[in-house]
Protein backbone atom coordinates (compact mmCIF):
# COMPACT_ATOMS: atom_id res chain seq x y z
CA UNK A 1 0.00 0.00 0.00
CA UNK A 2 2.85 2.49 1.44
CA UNK A 3 4.64 1.09 -2.54
CA UNK A 4 1.53 2.55 -4.27
CA UNK A 5 1.17 5.62 -2.37
CA UNK A 6 5.11 6.39 -2.72
CA UNK A 7 4.42 5.48 -6.58
CA UNK A 8 2.13 7.95 -7.18
CA UNK A 9 3.34 10.90 -5.76
CA UNK A 10 6.46 9.97 -7.63
CA UNK A 11 4.63 10.18 -10.37
CA UNK A 12 2.78 13.56 -10.11
CA UNK A 13 6.14 14.65 -8.89
CA UNK A 14 7.76 13.97 -12.17
CA UNK A 15 4.25 14.98 -13.70
CA UNK A 16 4.45 18.72 -12.01
CA UNK A 17 8.34 19.02 -13.13
CA UNK A 18 7.85 18.24 -16.96
CA UNK A 19 4.95 20.82 -16.82
CA UNK A 20 7.11 23.26 -15.21
CA UNK A 21 9.87 22.50 -17.35
CA UNK A 22 7.87 22.71 -20.24
CA UNK A 23 5.97 26.54 -19.31
CA UNK A 24 9.90 27.45 -18.74
CA UNK A 25 10.76 26.27 -22.26
CA UNK A 26 7.23 28.39 -23.48
CA UNK A 27 8.32 31.33 -21.97
CA UNK A 28 11.30 31.42 -23.09
CA UNK A 29 10.08 30.87 -26.49
CA UNK A 30 7.76 33.59 -26.59
CA UNK A 31 10.28 35.62 -25.55
CA UNK A 32 12.10 35.23 -28.60
CA UNK A 33 9.40 35.45 -30.56
CA UNK A 34 8.04 38.51 -29.31
CA UNK A 35 12.35 39.92 -29.80
CA UNK A 36 12.20 38.70 -33.00
CA UNK A 37 8.63 40.51 -33.47
CA UNK A 38 6.98 37.19 -34.76
CA UNK A 39 4.30 37.72 -32.34
CA UNK A 40 1.17 39.92 -33.74
CA UNK A 41 0.67 43.37 -32.42
CA UNK A 42 -1.52 43.67 -28.78
CA UNK A 43 -2.01 45.96 -26.50
CA UNK A 44 -2.90 42.96 -23.86
CA UNK A 45 -1.86 42.44 -20.39
CA UNK A 46 -1.20 38.60 -21.00
CA UNK A 47 -1.15 36.34 -23.94
CA UNK A 48 -2.45 32.68 -24.42
CA UNK A 49 -0.07 30.24 -25.56
CA UNK A 50 -0.24 26.26 -26.31
CA UNK A 51 3.43 24.40 -26.68
CA UNK A 52 4.28 20.89 -27.66
CA UNK A 53 7.91 19.61 -27.64
CA UNK A 54 8.57 17.47 -30.11
CA UNK A 55 12.14 15.15 -30.10
CA UNK A 56 11.30 12.28 -32.51
CA UNK A 57 10.70 14.46 -35.78
CA UNK A 58 13.89 15.97 -36.71
CA UNK A 59 16.76 12.60 -35.18
CA UNK A 60 18.97 14.34 -32.64
CA UNK A 61 16.95 17.78 -32.81
CA UNK A 62 14.37 19.32 -30.74
CA UNK A 63 12.09 21.20 -31.83
CA UNK A 64 8.73 23.19 -29.77
CA UNK A 65 5.64 23.72 -30.97
CA UNK A 66 4.37 27.11 -30.10
CA UNK A 67 0.56 28.54 -31.00
CA UNK A 68 -0.45 31.93 -29.84
CA UNK A 69 -4.34 32.36 -29.51
CA UNK A 70 -4.59 36.00 -29.99
CA UNK A 71 -8.52 35.89 -29.07
CA UNK A 72 -8.56 32.41 -27.16
CA UNK A 73 -12.26 32.41 -28.02
CA UNK A 74 -11.87 31.99 -31.75
CA UNK A 75 -10.83 28.67 -33.65
CA UNK A 76 -7.41 30.37 -34.73
CA UNK A 77 -3.68 31.29 -34.37
CA UNK A 78 -0.96 31.67 -35.81
CA UNK A 79 1.65 28.38 -35.36
CA UNK A 80 5.47 28.49 -34.38
CA UNK A 81 8.69 25.97 -34.87
CA UNK A 82 11.65 26.82 -32.71
CA UNK A 83 14.73 24.38 -33.30
CA UNK A 84 16.34 24.04 -29.50
CA UNK A 85 20.41 23.80 -29.01
CA UNK A 86 22.20 23.59 -25.78
CA UNK A 87 25.77 24.71 -25.68
CA UNK A 88 28.02 25.89 -23.25
CA UNK A 89 25.21 26.44 -20.38
CA UNK A 90 23.19 28.77 -23.03
CA UNK A 91 19.86 27.99 -24.57
CA UNK A 92 19.18 28.53 -28.39
CA UNK A 93 16.06 29.24 -29.76
CA UNK A 94 16.27 29.38 -33.75
CA UNK A 95 12.84 29.94 -35.32
CA UNK A 96 12.07 28.48 -38.73
CA UNK A 97 8.81 28.48 -39.11
CA UNK A 98 5.58 30.47 -38.83
CA UNK A 99 2.17 30.36 -40.04
CA UNK A 100 -1.55 31.74 -39.68
CA UNK A 101 -4.08 28.87 -39.17
CA UNK A 102 -7.84 28.60 -38.44
CA UNK A 103 -9.37 25.14 -37.60
CA UNK A 104 -12.21 24.52 -39.53
CA UNK A 105 -14.18 21.45 -40.13
CA UNK A 106 -14.09 21.93 -43.64
CA UNK A 107 -10.86 22.34 -44.08
CA UNK A 108 -9.52 19.50 -46.07
CA UNK A 109 -6.75 18.44 -42.48
CA UNK A 110 -9.37 19.82 -39.99
CA UNK A 111 -7.70 23.37 -40.13
CA UNK A 112 -6.47 25.78 -43.14
CA UNK A 113 -3.68 28.26 -43.56
CA UNK A 114 -4.35 31.91 -44.20
CA UNK A 115 -0.82 32.54 -43.86
CA UNK A 116 1.02 29.46 -45.19
CA UNK A 117 3.92 27.68 -43.69
CA UNK A 118 7.43 27.47 -45.18
CA UNK A 119 8.36 23.88 -46.27
CA UNK A 120 6.31 21.35 -48.06
CA UNK A 121 4.06 18.62 -47.17
CA UNK A 122 6.02 16.74 -44.42
CA UNK A 123 6.35 20.58 -42.86
CA UNK A 124 2.65 20.72 -43.84
CA UNK A 125 1.87 17.55 -42.15
CA UNK A 126 3.65 17.69 -39.16
CA UNK A 127 2.61 21.18 -37.83
CA UNK A 128 -1.07 20.54 -38.35
CA UNK A 129 -0.47 17.39 -36.02
CA UNK A 130 1.30 19.62 -34.08
CA UNK A 131 -1.79 22.18 -33.63
CA UNK A 132 -4.16 19.17 -33.27
CA UNK A 133 -2.67 18.13 -30.22
CA UNK A 134 -1.76 21.14 -28.83
CA UNK A 135 -5.49 21.91 -29.04
CA UNK A 136 -6.11 19.19 -26.89
CA UNK A 137 -3.70 20.34 -24.03
CA UNK A 138 -4.53 22.93 -21.31
CA UNK A 139 -3.26 26.71 -22.77
CA UNK A 140 -1.53 28.71 -20.83
CA UNK A 141 -1.80 32.33 -19.70
CA UNK A 142 1.57 34.52 -20.00
CA UNK A 143 2.32 37.75 -18.80
CA UNK A 144 3.20 39.91 -21.64
CA UNK A 145 4.91 42.28 -19.53
CA UNK A 146 7.43 39.89 -18.05
CA UNK A 147 8.13 38.73 -21.33
CA UNK A 148 11.60 40.43 -21.90
CA UNK A 149 12.60 39.23 -18.33
CA UNK A 150 14.43 36.31 -19.44
CA UNK A 151 17.90 35.31 -17.97
CA UNK A 152 20.82 35.98 -20.50
CA UNK A 153 21.42 32.71 -20.99
CA UNK A 154 18.71 32.21 -23.87
CA UNK A 155 19.42 33.52 -26.99
CA UNK A 156 17.46 34.09 -30.25
CA UNK A 157 17.84 33.41 -33.97
CA UNK A 158 15.36 33.60 -36.88
CA UNK A 159 15.34 32.61 -40.09
CA UNK A 160 14.93 36.44 -41.07
CA UNK A 161 17.94 37.08 -39.52
CA UNK A 162 20.58 38.87 -42.06
CA UNK A 163 22.72 35.38 -43.58
CA UNK A 164 26.30 35.86 -42.82
CA UNK A 165 28.15 36.38 -45.76
CA UNK A 166 29.93 33.15 -47.36
CA UNK A 167 34.29 33.06 -46.57
CA UNK A 168 35.60 34.30 -49.13
CA UNK A 169 38.10 31.84 -50.08
CA UNK B 1 30.28 5.56 -74.28
CA UNK B 2 30.95 5.69 -70.32
CA UNK B 3 27.92 4.73 -68.24
CA UNK B 4 27.57 8.30 -66.49
CA UNK B 5 28.08 7.58 -62.59
CA UNK B 6 25.47 8.85 -59.94
CA UNK B 7 26.16 12.04 -58.05
CA UNK B 8 24.16 10.82 -54.70
CA UNK B 9 27.47 10.80 -52.86
CA UNK B 10 28.49 13.84 -53.95
CA UNK B 11 28.84 16.83 -51.06
CA UNK B 12 26.57 19.89 -50.86
CA UNK B 13 27.63 21.77 -47.74
CA UNK B 14 26.82 19.28 -45.18
CA UNK B 15 24.88 16.62 -46.72
CA UNK B 16 24.70 15.05 -50.00
CA UNK B 17 22.71 14.78 -53.46
CA UNK B 18 21.40 11.47 -52.46
CA UNK B 19 20.21 12.89 -49.03
CA UNK B 20 18.56 16.14 -50.35
CA UNK B 21 16.64 13.65 -53.25
CA UNK B 22 15.22 12.24 -49.72
CA UNK B 23 14.45 15.55 -48.46
CA UNK B 24 12.93 16.45 -51.86
CA UNK B 25 10.68 13.10 -51.71
CA UNK B 26 9.78 14.20 -48.24
CA UNK B 27 8.58 17.43 -49.07
CA UNK B 28 6.68 17.41 -52.59
CA UNK B 29 6.83 12.98 -53.20
CA UNK B 30 3.22 13.54 -52.49
CA UNK B 31 1.97 15.68 -55.51
CA UNK B 32 1.38 14.44 -58.70
CA UNK B 33 -0.29 15.89 -61.94
CA UNK B 34 -3.77 16.42 -61.95
CA UNK B 35 -5.90 14.85 -64.64
CA UNK B 36 -5.79 16.96 -68.20
CA UNK B 37 -2.67 18.36 -66.68
CA UNK B 38 0.81 19.18 -67.81
CA UNK B 39 3.60 16.87 -66.64
CA UNK B 40 5.93 19.19 -67.37
CA UNK B 41 4.51 21.77 -64.58
CA UNK B 42 5.88 19.02 -61.94
CA UNK B 43 9.07 18.90 -63.67
CA UNK B 44 9.59 22.23 -63.46
CA UNK B 45 8.33 22.14 -59.76
CA UNK B 46 10.34 19.63 -58.69
CA UNK B 47 13.95 21.74 -60.58
CA UNK B 48 13.05 24.75 -58.90
CA UNK B 49 12.81 23.11 -55.49
CA UNK B 50 15.60 21.00 -56.08
CA UNK B 51 17.84 23.79 -56.92
CA UNK B 52 16.24 25.58 -53.49
CA UNK B 53 17.28 22.88 -51.53
CA UNK B 54 21.18 22.95 -52.66
CA UNK B 55 21.44 26.52 -52.54
CA UNK B 56 20.02 25.99 -48.87
CA UNK B 57 22.52 23.73 -48.35
CA UNK B 58 24.99 26.07 -49.76
CA UNK B 59 24.29 28.37 -47.12
CA UNK B 60 26.44 29.00 -43.86
CA UNK B 61 23.58 28.13 -41.79
CA UNK B 62 21.06 26.45 -43.60
CA UNK B 63 17.44 26.79 -42.91
CA UNK B 64 16.01 23.94 -41.42
CA UNK B 65 14.03 21.37 -44.35
CA UNK B 66 12.18 18.16 -44.38
CA UNK B 67 14.29 15.29 -42.73
CA UNK B 68 16.53 12.95 -45.30
CA UNK B 69 14.86 10.07 -43.53
CA UNK B 70 12.99 7.60 -45.60
CA UNK B 71 13.66 6.39 -49.38
CA UNK B 72 13.92 8.84 -52.06
CA UNK B 73 11.58 8.27 -54.98
CA UNK B 74 12.74 7.73 -58.39
CA UNK B 75 11.84 10.76 -59.86
CA UNK B 76 12.55 13.38 -57.30
CA UNK B 77 16.00 11.48 -56.64
CA UNK B 78 16.60 12.42 -60.65
CA UNK B 79 15.26 15.74 -60.27
CA UNK B 80 18.03 16.60 -57.45
CA UNK B 81 20.76 14.52 -60.03
CA UNK B 82 19.98 16.27 -62.42
CA UNK B 83 19.96 20.25 -60.95
CA UNK B 84 23.24 19.19 -58.92
CA UNK B 85 24.74 18.00 -62.31
CA UNK B 86 23.57 21.00 -63.93
CA UNK B 87 24.78 23.32 -61.24
CA UNK B 88 28.37 21.28 -61.18
CA UNK B 89 28.71 21.96 -65.31
CA UNK B 90 28.01 25.85 -64.61
CA UNK B 91 24.29 25.82 -65.65
CA UNK B 92 21.89 28.49 -64.79
CA UNK B 93 20.06 28.59 -61.42
CA UNK B 94 16.68 28.86 -62.02
CA UNK B 95 15.90 30.68 -58.39
CA UNK B 96 18.88 32.50 -58.72
CA UNK B 97 20.46 31.85 -55.21
CA UNK B 98 16.42 31.53 -53.48
CA UNK B 99 16.42 29.17 -50.97
CA UNK B 100 12.57 29.85 -49.07
CA UNK B 101 9.57 27.69 -50.48
CA UNK B 102 6.56 26.00 -49.85
CA UNK B 103 3.48 24.24 -50.58
CA UNK B 104 0.10 25.80 -50.03
CA UNK B 105 -3.51 25.35 -50.95
CA UNK B 106 -3.89 29.19 -51.67
CA UNK B 107 -3.70 29.62 -55.87
CA UNK B 108 -0.83 32.04 -56.66
CA UNK B 109 -3.86 35.00 -57.86
CA UNK B 110 -4.31 34.75 -53.97
CA UNK B 111 -1.26 34.44 -52.38
CA UNK B 112 1.52 36.97 -53.38
CA UNK B 113 3.67 37.01 -49.71
CA UNK B 114 3.67 35.44 -46.62
CA UNK B 115 3.82 37.27 -42.93
CA UNK B 116 7.88 37.42 -41.11
CA UNK B 117 8.13 38.87 -38.12
CA UNK B 118 7.11 42.31 -38.76
CA UNK B 119 7.62 42.24 -43.08
CA UNK B 120 6.47 39.94 -45.59
CA UNK B 121 8.07 37.57 -47.75
CA UNK B 122 7.05 37.89 -51.57
CA UNK B 123 6.73 35.18 -54.30
CA UNK B 124 9.58 34.35 -56.34
CA UNK B 125 8.03 32.05 -58.60
CA UNK B 126 4.58 29.32 -58.45
CA UNK B 127 4.31 26.21 -59.74
CA UNK B 128 0.39 24.37 -60.22
CA UNK B 129 -2.27 23.26 -59.39
CA UNK B 130 -1.08 19.74 -58.47
CA UNK B 131 -3.00 16.18 -56.91
CA UNK B 132 -2.10 15.78 -53.05
CA UNK B 133 -2.50 12.33 -51.83
CA UNK B 134 -1.89 14.13 -48.28
CA UNK B 135 -5.01 16.46 -49.07
CA UNK B 136 -8.43 16.67 -51.39
CA UNK B 137 -7.24 19.89 -52.62
CA UNK B 138 -4.81 20.88 -54.83
CA UNK B 139 -1.59 22.18 -53.81
CA UNK B 140 0.97 24.70 -55.57
CA UNK B 141 4.76 24.80 -55.11
CA UNK B 142 5.92 28.16 -53.94
CA UNK B 143 9.52 29.69 -54.00
CA UNK B 144 9.78 32.68 -52.04
CA UNK B 145 12.09 35.74 -52.26
CA UNK B 146 14.67 35.77 -49.64
CA UNK B 147 13.67 37.82 -46.25
CA UNK B 148 14.56 41.59 -47.00
CA UNK B 149 13.78 41.11 -50.78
Amino acid sequence: MNCVLLGTLICLSCAAHAQKRGQELLHRAVHCLATKNFLPPSKAAEGTFGYLLDEKSYPGKKMLYVVDYPNPSRPDGFVFTLFLTDHDGRQDFNIQNNARFALSKDAGEGLSFAAPPLGGTWTREHLVTAIKQIEKQPRVTLSMKNLLAVDSSVSCESYTDPQPKPATK
Amino acid sequence: MAQQQSPNNEAVGNTTVGDLSKVLTNEIGSLSTPKGGDPKELQNGSDALANALINNANKKRPNEVAPDTGTASTPLAKAMQDAYTNRANGGADPVQGRTFYGTSHIPPSRLHSRPIGSGRQSVFQSFGPFKDSTSRLPTYIYIYNDPGH
